[in-house]
């Protein structure tokens, strides 16, 4: 039984390395579940805390025996422990869970020959061994963690205003036996646990946000899913997993996460945990008590090297599979995760939500972009596609006008004439050669779409009635070489050296499937030379806003390339957004966070979490970081099941409707890559979407410029959301009217106060 | 035993911990608009039944709430199998638990039923599987491992059971393991068995014993000739080694309103896929289902060892408006059907979110909305119906009613919503067709790849079309019919049919009115072209195209869309060149006196029927409607015979050689032609092997 529960709690460790498929075996353990290590005392240090570092609100306190820390708030006295208090007398967490408990470091690595992912804590193969030393910095410590895999590894501390930062000082890292290679670290995992007898709850940032309630009872709702799922728990890749690591099969689709932050409540007390340094190698973990021990915790974790496995076919059916790894880890120096203090009023996801946007504006450039009195229809036209058609009898690929210029000038008119008078259009597609065009950085126009007449047209139309109009220009994916983009050599490399495909999976079975389009990713430094000559090539067009779609929600490593890793990418493609930024107007859909600051105009924001069986509801966390400083809009509403539902839910979220239309040819799209657009005739939806803003705009116009303080589900289905200038808007999702106090909210409507 | 499956299943230790957990969650996970799966449906114009093609489609269901049992405030629920819908109530049969948790319509608690024998001692389960609810709320439970069925009173006291029957025509070795059970209005039992392919034990309504019922088909596979071949060489020792080949049992049953039996059972049958999993039952165990439907997931997928994953369908339930759900154990997914096999809608996926699962166990429909129940995450996730289902279920209901024009504008709704959903494009079909709008009709029905009501529209168009043009029709002929007696009346007197006198261009057209005497003339003659020959090469691959491209969609083969002229030219031009070169070849072993142009000219000639036949054909299938197929297919016939009959003169012709000698030269060139394709066959996937080497090379060496 021992055996068995130690096993789970090494599954669940393992997470991220489970992904890949790889299998553990008992044997791996055997110096894990070694008791002798536990009681063998390596060190002579006290087992008590000592002083490291104070302020006027809070003091740092380190135990130098088994290397916790703990922040004291020195006004109400209450202490975020690294370790929980009462660690030792829980009943459920036994051997390598009981030592999870009072480590600071969790590590994932692999035997070099074997490949075998291996499991250690900081307790059991560091302090135990006497494996810690400290020296005193400005404003906290560095603690260097000696294991005895032979890795050593320092962590800063430092004592902020209102926040402690934890900093894994990765270019420090040493690997100093060949037999091991170090492949993830999750940095401080029990930080502020909530125990059985707390009530409070953790926020992760699935998507829109999530909320995951203390004890829900859910530790073990996961069970054995076949497809290489966490075993439970929650566990996401920030910015998604690595485009460059092979994805055999999809199943079910999450939201993704999008802004590297999580929290944790704790009666009066809160974190907000924002990743610093490093986030794109980070993962987000977070795991409820009843399974592997008696505490609800949330925390980072990060990869040091990256790993992926792929199949070799010596014969063609017996397949057999290898993992590789990062020859050398990412140009990061250090991964940092800053711990930002709230309490009492703050003391709530909002709380931390302002927290970040606040980390955002004050560090990141965030700027206020909005005007008071606004409330833009985002619409999404789609040009055209390359389809193979019969000429002569001959298949010939050949464009299908979806959208022409003319057209998009059209149905602004229409939307004008309706009565929607603030619009913001993106253009997709509308490129030469428009779904198959290489990557566009000359920006020619397509001729089957109107040609440079046409589009003159359409501008000078647009630019004289005020729509924000966006060009789309997908900067990463290769369909195909031609124009000095190539698909061999200009192509990003995974860990086994070969281009990276982003294939199409069957929708049946979740594998990729061979007879979908697929393209190839652009290598991050060809994205900047491309992004260059785009920006150079604007003018011509006469056109200022331009769309990076893939650029702010996919992000890739090139193994083969030198600081080419994702944070590097992250940082190039950081760069880029400044660029457009400043040279004019750039719109990020459903971006990452490193985009944010520098988007004009965000499409299709998150308006909803993965729902993953864990959480208990989700929050408009994204939404309140951005209200008030930049307008958004939600996913397509006319490509979803309940088009009720999503307008509700915009106005929630304090978000703007986003359509994805097309004029034309609209039954033409079975048998090309986009035979998702289901439902995208603008005749069809025109009308309905003009109704809607006219219902949304004259509420949502009021608030625009305003942040959103307060944001709270009061019963299922029912979710208010108060603004600065004290606009409260409450909404009733469900099919049966509500009653609070005095009010009533009819089924699927809204009050506004 | 207690607790046999799911025991491993740790309870919480620590009491309070529960009470903690109920007080905070006050609400479960609503989730509302974005699935987090992808719907779809399957590609109508799929070549392959087994291997369709997914494409995407709107969502029918979205997940609504996930209910546990901590959070109904009764505890956690222990590996449940099975539910119930009755009189608005759900049974949920808590199997570890050994409880029957009963919902009511607001998914709260309404009691808890626990079992408790004739004695008064509480009954423990086994293994429970499968719960029903008859008329007067009696409960009826199956214990697979228990080998019984408890029957219960609304209270959960149990009043009877049902055991293994006393009975010959019961096989000594079939044991008693009932897995679900359904009762009548006339209060006949049905119990499904595990591993038992007789069928279901029909019991009457004192419990009695009658028979078997409904078993499954047999169906006829070649690995069934093989294992029966091998019997007779095997002795019984070696016999035991095989596999089993006994028809699969259904594991599934649930009853309609109309007393109908609704059975399912998992897709494969030995190591291949069988249709017609999903059956509905009458009372004398016929199905009435459209035959050879195939549900469930149509799609191949292997595992890493190279075996097929199949669909597993495990639960059946039919709704109160007949839509049939099963679910898919394979992936945790929903499949919902209407009463002619049709694909409404495909929801659910494995995975770890709401609408997601781990072992999906049964499907109940409560009203417009679907109840699933999954045994690991010990969970009931409600599904509630989108607009676009609510439309879809509607449109369908006044369809199959036959009030075409009332559902008119449902499916112009659900089209709007979803272009490529096929159901509405025969919805619509039908309404224009009533409409008397045939061409947009025939034009939906096209595209739905619905020939039978393409067929059906076609008819009314053409008897449509007959009545406006029908005098003028007649004038016509009776027109063409006077001058072509005139004409032959004429030729007739005028009798100069000399053979010397026949020019170039008139040939092809004497050989193939008198092929023998034809091509022997030609032979003597010289007269054959090159050039006519080439011509009339030409025109086969042009006709060939013509043919492909404008064949009627009823007689039509191929799909339009799918035309590659590339291929038609290798069938025409290329098939041609090789018959000429193998039959040179062969001729010239053979002692054949024709040259290769020659043989080029005579074989060109000869497809002078084809050409002219062809068009004939061509305008018939246009106009032939699935009735009159016959006519069609005899006009074909003549088109081959014909052909055959000119090419096999030709080839007696140009050779000089004795009739039984052309058949065996004919022979020999078909041989020949057919070693070329092999020839290539093996050269091209040579070169794909060496292709594969060399790119693995090239892989390893990128990791040194």
């Amino acid at each position: 039984m021992k055996k068995t529960r130690l096993k789970i709690g090494i599954l669940l460790m393992a997470v991220p390395l489970l992904f890949s498929g790889i299998s553990m075996r008992p044997e791996d353990f055997a110096g894990v579940s070694s008791r002798t290590a536990f009681l063998s005392t390596g060190s002579s240090e006290p087992d008590t805390f000592v002083p490291v570092k104070e302020n006027d609100h809070y003091a740092l306190q380190i135990n130098k025996k088994s290397g916790a820390v703990k922040v004291i708030d020195k006004e109400t006295k209450f202490e975020w422990n690294s370790t929980p208090a009462d660690y030792e007398s829980d009943k459920i967490a036994e051997d390598s869970n009981k030592m999870a408990l009072d480590s600071q470091l969790l590590l994932t690595y692999a035997n070099s020959k074997t490949s075998a992912i291996q499991y250690t804590t900081s307790k059991l193969s560091s302090a135990n061994k006497g494996g810690l030393s400290f020296s005193a910095t400005a404003n906290g410590i560095v603690v260097t963690y000696t294991f005895r895999e032979g890795f050593v590894i320092p962590v800063e501390y430092e004592l902020g205003d209102s926040s402690l930062t934890a900093s894994i000082l990765a270019d420090q890292i040493q690997e100093n036996d060949g037999n091991s290679t170090l492949c993830s670290i999750a940095l401080l995992p029990y930080f502020g646990a909530g125990g059985v007898s707390d009530s409070g709850y953790m926020f992760v940032p699935d998507g829109s946000g999530a909320i995951i309630n203390f004890n829900n009872n859910k530790s073990d709702i996961a069970g054995d899913v076949d497809n290489n799922f966490i075993q439970n728990g929650f566990s996401q890749y920030v910015y998604g997993r690595d485009e460059a690591i092979s994805q055999k099969a999809r199943t079910s689709t999450a939201e993704g996460v999008k802004m590297p932050v999580f929290g944790l409540k704790n009666a009066d007390n809160a974190f907000c945990a924002m990743i610093t340094s490093g986030e794109s190698r980070g993962l987000i973990n977070a795991s409820v008590a009843g399974k592997n021990s008696s505490y609800n915790n949330v925390y980072s974790e990060f990869i040091y090297k990256d790993m992926d496995t792929f199949t070799v076919k010596s014969k063609s059916y017996d397949a057999q599979i290898l993992t590789l790894f990062e020859k050398s880890p990412a140009e990061v120096d250090k991964y940092s995760v800053r711990y930002q203090f709230l309490k009492k009023e703050n003391a709530n996801y909002t709380g931390m939500a302002l927290a970040y946007q606040n980390y955002l504006v004050s560090e990141k450039g965030l700027k206020k972009r909005t005007q008071s009195g606004e409330y833009p229809l985002y619409i999404q036209l789609f040009g055209g596609v390359k389809k193979k058609q019969l000429f002569l009898g001959f298949p010939i690929s050949r464009t299908i006008p979806l959208t022409k210029y003319d057209d998009v000038a059209g149905i602004a008119e229409q939307l004008k004439e309706s009565g929607v008078t603030d619009l913001v259009c993106r253009y997709d597609e509308w490129m030469k050669d428009t779904s198959s065009s290489p990557i566009p950085v000359d920006l020619k126009t397509e001729g089957t779409l109107g040609g440079d007449a046409g589009f003159k047209r359409m501008t000078d139309y647009l630019n004289q009635n005020g729509v924000r109009m966006y060009l789309d220009v997908n900067l990463t994916d290769i369909v195909k070489s031609r124009r000095g983009y190539s698909r061999g050599s200009d192509s990003t490399k995974s860990i086994q050296r070969s281009p990276c495909v982003l294939y199409g999976y069957n929708l049946a079975s979740g594998r990729t499937d061979p007879n979908l389009q697929t393209s190839i990713l652009l290598t991050p430094k060809k994205v900047v030379t491309a992004a260059q000559t785009v920006l150079g090539n604007l003018p011509k067009r006469g056109v200022t806003g331009v769309s990076l779609s893939t650029l702010g929600k996919n992000l890739y490593s090139d193994f083969t390339v030198e600081g080419a890793e994702r944070p590097s990418a992250e940082q190039m493609y950081e760069d880029i957004f400044n660029q457009f930024d400043d040279g004019g107007k750039v719109m990020a859909e459903s971006p990452n966070s490193y985009a944010i600051p520098y988007a004009s105009d965000i499409l299709s924001a998150p308006s909803e979490s993965s729902g993953f069986l864990v959480e208990d509801y989700e929050v408009p966390f994204y939404q309140i970081v951005l209200h008030g400083y930049v307008d958004y809009s939600t996913p397509p509403v006319n490509q979803y099941g309940d088009y009720r539902d999503i307008v509700l839910k915009a106005l929630e979220t304090g978000s703007s409707l986003n359509f994805l239309w097309a004029a034309r040819n609209t039954d033409k799209l079975q048998d090309t890559p986009y035979n998702s657009y289901i439902s995208i005739d603008c005749s069809d939806w025109l009308n309905q979407a003009a109704d809607s803003y006219r219902e949304l705009e004259p509420i949502l116009s009021r608030v625009s410029d305003q942040r959103i303080v307060g944001s709270e589900m009061l019963q299922q289905g029912v979710y208010e959301t108060v603004y600065e200038n004290g606009t409260k808007i409450t909404v009733n999702e469900n099919d049966y009217p509500v009653h609070f106090g005095s009010q009533t909210i009819d089924q699927q409507s809204y009050s506004v106060q | 035993m207690k607790r046999l499956k799911i025991g491993s299943h740790r309870g919480f230790k620590t009491g309070f911990l529960m009470t903690a957990v109920i007080l905070l969650i006050s609400s479960q996970f609503c989730v509302s608009a974005e699935a987090p799966y992808s719907s779809y449906n399957y590609d109508v114009w799929s070549e392959d039944n087994v291997n369709a093609t997914a494409i995407p489609s709107a969502d029918g269901y979205l997940p609504e709430t996930v209910l546990y049992g901590d959070a109904l405030g009764i505890g956690s629920f222990n590996g449940p199998k099975d539910m119930f819908l009755k009189d608005n109530l759900l049974y949920v049969l808590d199997s570890g638990n050994s409880r029957i948790v009963v919902l009511n319509a607001d998914y709260k608690v309404s009691s808890v039923i626990t079992p408790v024998g004739a004695d008064g001692a509480p009954i423990t389960f086994q293994d429970a599987t499968g719960i029903f609810v008859d008329d007067d709320r009696n409960i009826f439970v199956c214990d697979t491992s228990g080998g019984r069925v408890y029957i219960l009173d609304k209270n959960g006291k149990q009043f009877s059971q049902i055991e293994r029957p006393d009975s010959d025509i019961i096989p000594d070795d079939l044991l008693f393991k009932p897995e679900k059970v359904v009762k009548d209005s006339r209060g006949n039992v049905f119990v499904a068995l595990d591993d038992c392919y007789k069928g279901a034990f029909h019991f009457d309504k004192n419990l009695n014993f009658v028979g078997f019922f409904g078993s499954e088909p047999v169906t006829f596979s070649l690995k069934m000739v093989e294992s029966k071949l091998l019997k007779i060489i095997l002795n019984k020792k070696e016999q035991d080694t095989l596999e089993r080949q006994v028809p699969t049992n259904f594991v599934s049953l649930d009853i309609d309103a109309d007393g109908f039996i609704y059975t399912c059972r998992a897709t494969e049958d030995g190591n291949r896929e069988s249709a017609g999993q999903i059956r509905k039952l009458n009372y004398y165990g016929n199905d009435v289902l459209p035959p050879n439907k195939f549900y469930g997931d149509r799609v191949r997928v292997y595992d890493n060892q190279q075996s097929y994953i199949f669909t597993k369908l495990t639960d059946v339930d039919v709704s109160d408006s007949s839509f049939i759900n099963v679910i898919d154990k394979t992936r945790g997914r929903v499949f919902q059907y209407d009463q002619n096999g049709n694909l409404l809608f495909a929801f659910g996926s494995l995975g770890k979110q709401a609408g997601t699962f781990s072992t999906v166990e049964s499907v109940e429909s409560i009203g417009d909305n679907i109840a699933v129940l999954d045994s690991k995450y010990n969970s009931i996730t409600i599904f509630a119906e989108t607009q676009f289902a609510k439309d879809v279920h509607s449109a369908v209901l006044l369809h199959n009613q036959g009030k075409y024009l009332d559902a008119m504008p449902l499916w112009q709704n659900i089209a709007k919503q979803d272009k490529y959903y096929d159901l509405a494009n025969i919805g619509l079909g039908k309404a224009y067709e009533e409409l008397g709008q045939y061409d947009k009709a025939l034009d939906s029905f096209y595209m739905a790849n619905d020939k039978e009501d393409y067929s059906d529209a076609l008819y009314a168009s053409r008897s449509d079309k007959m009545r406006a043009v029908f005098p003028a029709f007649l004038a016509v002929l009776g027109a063409l019919l006077i001058a072509g007696m005139i004409v032959s009346y004429v030729r007739r007197n005028k009798k100069t049919e000399d053979f010397a006198e026949i020019g170039r261009i008139r040939y092809p057209f004497y050989t193939m009115i008198h092929p023998i005497k034809g091509f022997d003339n030609l032979k003597n003659d010289k007269k054959g072209s090159i050039l006519y020959a080439n011509i009339l090469v030409l025109l086969f691959f042009i006709e060939s195209i013509f043919s492909k491209l404008n064949t009627g969609f009823l007689f039509n083969p191929n799909r339009v869309e799918n035309f590659n002229i590339v291929y038609t030219l290798f069938s025409t031009v290329g098939l041609f060149i090789f018959w000429v070169a193998a039959n040179w070849a062969v001729s010239t072993l053979l002692d054949g006196e024709g040259k290769f142009g020659e043989i080029w000219i005579f074989s060109a000639y000869s497809l002078m029927p084809y050409l002219i036949c062809n068009i004939v054909v061509i305008l018939l299938s246009n106009f032939l409607v699935n009735d009159e197929q016959s006519f069609y297919k005899v006009a074909v016939f003549i088109l081959y015979a014909w052909t055959a009959l000119c090419l096999f003169a030709a080839i007696n012709a140009v050779h000089q050689f004795t009739v039984s000698k052309t058949i065996l030269i004919i022979l020999f060139t078909l041989v020949i032609i057919f070693l070329i394709i092999l020839l290539v066959a093996i050269v091209y996937s040579m070169f794909a092997q060496l292709a594969d080497f060399i790119s693995s090379i090239i892989g390893e060496l990128k990791l040194r």
